[in-house]
């Protein structure tokens, strides 16, 4: 019935400023809850797309994290010959033996400590993660105190930005070049020689060891052969699903404290919703009267107000996404509680989280909309044409 | 009667409207102050720390350690009361995910530097005299079950191993957002003789020194001495007071705290627009009213102020609500973020409770300007023709 | 005393509306001179409401000049003008317009918050108000548990209230039934008579202009005695 389609647009669009304020506010609320589910999903993203399923991580067994992971360059070197890691044409393997590093810097800026992620290490690793890639500048000549930083290292501390030099440990480190990590967490890290860096943290172990598996199901059989063998005590990984677990604390906080507070508040805006919808049944009143007169049905009348609350929630829903796309554009940078060091993420949109928006959107307006458009269904004939009630 | 009687009757004059404007308000009000508890809290540590309590730690990097031998360096710097010492455990009971913070600590000076700790004179003594003893707070102890002289078992992550340890000792903390009641503490001396067997090159060594200044004595200065004195050695030092310390970790979120705020500001936003849309909804209806009372030759600005009272009213309505409903979704609240590292408890403070209010009031008195602008526009023949 | 009460020289209002103009009153010029219970008639849309509206100062004219009570009110800000009309007018709608939330009492009482007044004074003035008219007894109705008659003499009381120099009154009858109309239209002469106020009223119904001293028709826009 065509009551349903203009009717209702149009009683919307003659109460516009009420129209506006609810949707508006319920705008705002789709927002932010998108907002926290963005950030939220970029965060798991930006860790989950660090390391390579072809890629296999080695740390001490019982080991949490890097900082309390060694593995002796003797060992390293028995380990990287171990068959179902790949090997270049001349029968190199391609493995690289780490050491991760926090180093304390005071940001120029905001004049606050942070912990930047160091990582010692080889050209190798290049080879062993072949989506990071050198964006500018050169790689560090070994043996020396050159460092490349992370395309988000560049960004978030323009201290250490191409052809800056850091001091730490008592040495000047320059910055010959930048990299690109596609988004994942190496951004957020320093690399250069590990054995310029183990000398000047004091460290005479690596931390890690990466590898390159020959096919990505030789994992099982690394993992086997690796941490069965007494002389090494090692813990054999997946490297994404390392790095994934890496941030478990920052990710749930964002989840739950957002979505929690995300729920109390749309709460409101459904009473901002019911409220409008309300004063629209009572303005109504006798109009509804007259139409029910006519030979509309009580559903009529409910589909009627319904649809015109489920349109408010829909310009609302389409206004909080609009709104929310444009934070793809922007990148966070804080300490990541589990490892104390900094971490770059940004807001990731996808269209299904578009589609949970939009239903939130929804879900919220017909809440709303549900007890007027009921009572507005319930009227009396008699009493709707004769008296104005709520 | 007077006009404030004539907002009074007008407020509640739409019992539905009234109840859905007061608890769409109050539930926003709600979010608003989990937001600012959430915040307080997080800077509470800092601002409840002891400004004469230094923390002396690695210089180049966090995770890096300080030779023990430091401790005797330390000793000698001129106001240097007590010199306390600890590490991070990290020990994991039977699941990973279950986290908690445990700490391995100098035992002897352990209460003499923190005297937040809250235990009985037997329970001291029991823990400082039991190598593998350690004290639990509270809350951990409700957590796992244990009970005191229970012997738990832990999986060392920075210390390799297996750790049988005694409970000595179930604490609570007198400020629970500088010493919390969720940790666990042992001997470190216990925790480092199994490190030189397994790992000797890492043995040895602190995460942290805690150095109390004497009474009297100004932190600050302490600190840039024990600073100076290990300035171009292998291991530089940074000393701050337990409070810049504290703040200085707040401030590394500081991206998420700004986060949190921009969120409350976009729920004020939310607070001001329902408002605004109930306050333009009544002032629409009696428009006619208006007229009438303008005719009767009130000025502009009686009709602003029965506007913007029932604003206020309103506002303060749906703030109290708020508030009232603030306490028990506080710990509904602390339930669901519980051992998530980033905040102790949820004490509702008198700031949470002040911020809400003005926050309330500066919504209420922003969402009388449009519809009272409207009704200053309005002339008195419009307002007497007005359907409504 | 004010005398005459109400000057009106070369007055004109006219409308403009979707770019016509419509001409309501054109070069009205004419006087109420003080104590007068004057009727206006005229059919609908021919300008008595406008006329009405002007004298009370909730309207302005397109030209000419109007006095009332001594003051030339184009010269007066709105604040000025609100301020004069809570001091001179006593206006009584058609439609009474009573606030609904508050009591008959508190609705008369309403004028009395713009002067000084204390309460004892305000509270004596309603009663007297009311009694008046004759609703001593129901002081704490609200408007909805009165019957319409009832109602426009609450709105009558609340015009005469603050003892305005002049009560002017749109169509008060016009919604009301015979019986309940004769009532308000005895207040009026009887405040006339007894108590010598200027009272202009604006009606198209014959017998309620019958009541009154004196009868002018507006039509067309000009002011004409009946003959
Ligand atoms: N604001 C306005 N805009 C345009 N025309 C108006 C306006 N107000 C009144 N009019 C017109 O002026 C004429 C006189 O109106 P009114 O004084 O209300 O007449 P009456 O009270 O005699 O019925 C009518 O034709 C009416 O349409
Ligand atoms: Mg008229």
């Amino acid at each position: 019935m065509l009551l349903w389609g203009a009717y209702s647009l149009r009683n919307l669009w003659a109460r516009r400023v009420t129209t506006a304020f609810t949707v508006v506010g319920m705008g705002l609320v789709v927002f932010v809850f998108l907002a926290v589910l963005m950030l939220a999903h970029g965060l798991e993203r930006t860790l989950g797309k660090t390391g390579d399923p072809a890629n296999a991580i080695l740390l001490r067994k019982g080991a949490l994290s890097e900082i309390d992971s060694s593995i002796s360059r003797d060992h390293a070197k028995i380990i990287a010959l171990q068959s179902g890691i790949k090997q270049t044409l001349e029968g190199r393997p391609v493995a690289v033996s780490e050491i991760g590093l926090q180093l304390t810097l005071r940001k120029a800026k905001e004049r606050s400590l942070a912990s930047l992620s160091l990582r010692g290490t080889s050209h190798d690793a290049f080879a062993v993660r072949p989506k990071v890639r050198l964006a500018q500048g050169r790689l560090w000549e070994p043996g020396t105190t050159e460092i490349v930083v992370g395309a988000q290292v560049a960004k978030q501390f323009p201290e250490a930005g191409l052809h800056r030099v850091l001091s730490f440990g008592n040495r000047a480190w320059t910055v010959v070049g930048l990299f690109d990590a596609d988004g994942s967490g190496f951004d957020s890290e320093v690399w250069g020689d590990a054995e310029q860096f183990m000398a000047t943290f004091h460290r005479t172990a690596f931390s890690s060891m990466t590898v390159r598996l020959t096919r990505p199901d030789a994992l099982v059989q690394v993992k086997e052969q690796l941490e069965r063998d007494p002389r090494f005590s090692l813990s054999v990984k997946r490297e994404p699903d390392y790095y994934e677990g890496k941030a478990e604390s920052l990710a749930k906080m964002i989840r739950v404290t957002g979505l929690f507070l995300t729920a109390v508040f749309s709460i409101g805006a459904i009473m901002g919703a019911t409220m409008t919808m309300s004063a629209a049944v009572a303005q109504r009143t006798t109009e509804i009267g007259t139409l029910r007169t006519l030979g509309f049905t009580r559903l009529a009348i409910l589909q009627t107000f319904l649809i015109e609350s489920m349109a408010l929630g829909a310009s609302a829903g389409l206004l909080g996404v609009a709104g929310a796309s444009f934070l793809q554009s922007v990148t966070i940078s804080t300490v990541n509680w589990d490892t104390g060091s900094e971490i770059a993420f940004g807001f990731y949109l996808s269209p299904f989280m578009v589609g949970l928006a939009l239903l939130f959107a929804l879900l919220m307006s017909m809440v709303g909309g549900l007890i007027p458009a009921t009572r507005a269904a319930r009227l009396e004939i008699v009493q709707a044409l004769g008296e104005r009630t709520v | 009667m007077t006009l404030g009687r004539l907002i009074l009757r007008n407020t509640v004059r739409r019992p539905v409207r009234l109840l859905l404007t007061v608890g769409g308000l109050a539930m926003v009000v709600l979010a608003f102050g989990l937001i600012r508890l959430t915040l307080d809290q997080w800077q509470a540590g800092s601002r409840a720390a002891l400004k004469n309590r230094l923390i002396t730690v690695h210089a180049m990097s966090d995770e890096l350690r300080l030779p023990l031998a430091y401790k005797d360096r330390l000793t000698v710097i001129p106001g240097a009361r007590t010199v306390h010492f600890g590490a991070v455990f990290g020990g994991v009971y039977q699941d990973p995910k279950q986290s908690f913070g445990s700490f391995a600590e100098q035992a002897s000076t352990f209460f003499e530097t923190y005297p937040e700790v809250v235990l009985s004179d037997a329970e001291r003594l029991a823990f400082q005299q039991d190598r593998r003893g350690c004290i639990i707070g509270h809350r951990l102890a409700a957590r796992f079950g244990w009970k005191v002289g229970e012997a738990i078992t832990l999986k060392g992550t920075v210390y390799p191993g297996d750790w049988e340890l005694v409970v000595r000792g179930i604490f609570r903390s007198t400020s629970p957002n500088v010493m919390g009641e969720g940790e666990l503490y042992l001997h470190w001396a216990y925790a480092n003789e199994r490190l030189k067997t397994t790992e000797p090159d890492r043995a040895d060594q602190v995460g942290w020194f805690v150095v109390r200044a004497a009474d009297g004595i100004n932190g600050q200065t302490v600190a840039e001495a024990i600073d100076a004195s290990f300035a171009n050695s292998s291991a530089e030092t940074r000393t701050e007071s337990e409070q810049a310390y504290f703040a200085g970790w707040v401030a590394r979120s500081g991206a998420l705290l700004r986060g949190l705020e921009w969120m409350s500001g976009i729920i004020n936003g939310i607070a001001l627009l329902v408002l605004v849309n109930a306050l333009a909804m009544a002032v629409r209806e009696r428009t006619r009213e208006y007229a009438v009372i303008k005719t009767l030759g009130f000025q502009p600005r009686h009709l602003v102020s029965l506007v913007l009272g029932e604003s206020l009213l309103l506002a303060l309505l749906g703030g109290g609500l708020g508030l009232v409903l603030l306490f028990p979704a506080a710990q509904l609240y602390a339930v669901m973020t519980q051992d998530r590292g980033y905040v102790s408890s949820y004490l509702i403070t008198t700031e949470t409770i002040g911020a809400c209010l003005a926050v309330m009031l500066l919504v209420g008195l922003l969402a009388a300007v449009w519809p009272a602008i409207r009704l200053i526009r309005m002339t008195t023949l419009e307002g007497l023709r007005h359907a409504g | 005393m004010y005398d005459p009460v109400v000057t009106l020289q070369r007055v004109s209002k006219v409308y403009s509306r979707a770019g016509t103009d419509v001409s309501v009153l054109r070069n009205l010029s004419f006087s109420i001179p003080a104590g007068t219970f004057l009727a206006i008639m005229g059919p609908s849309g021919s300008g008595k409401s406008t006329l009405l509206n002007l004298m009370a100062g909730i309207d302005r004219p397109t030209s000419g000049v109007v006095v009332v009570a001594g003051t030339r009110l184009h010269e007066l800000s709105e604040g000025d003008m609100a301020r004069w009309r809570a001091r001179h007018i006593g206006y009584v709608f058609q439609s009474y317009n009573l606030i609904p939330v508050l009591t008959a009492a508190e609705n008369v009482e309403l004028p009395l918050l713009l002067t000084h007044l204390s309460r004892k004074e305000r509270t004596d003035h309603v009663k007297t108000a009311l009694r008046l008219v004759g609703l001593g007894d129901r002081m704490d109705h609200y408007p909805r548990q009165l019957s319409g008659g009832q109602e426009q003499r609450v709105g009558l009381a609340r015009a005469i209230v603050s003892d305005p120099t002049m009560i002017l009154a749109d169509e008060p009858t016009g919604n009301l039934d015979r019986e309940s109309a004769e009532d308000i239209l005895t207040l009026f002469v009887r405040l006339n008579r007894e108590l010598g106020k200027t009272i202009v009223m604006v009606t198209h119904d014959p017998r309620a202009a019958e009541r009154a001293q004196l009868i002018r028709h507006l039509e067309k826009g000009v002011l004409e005695t009946p003959p």
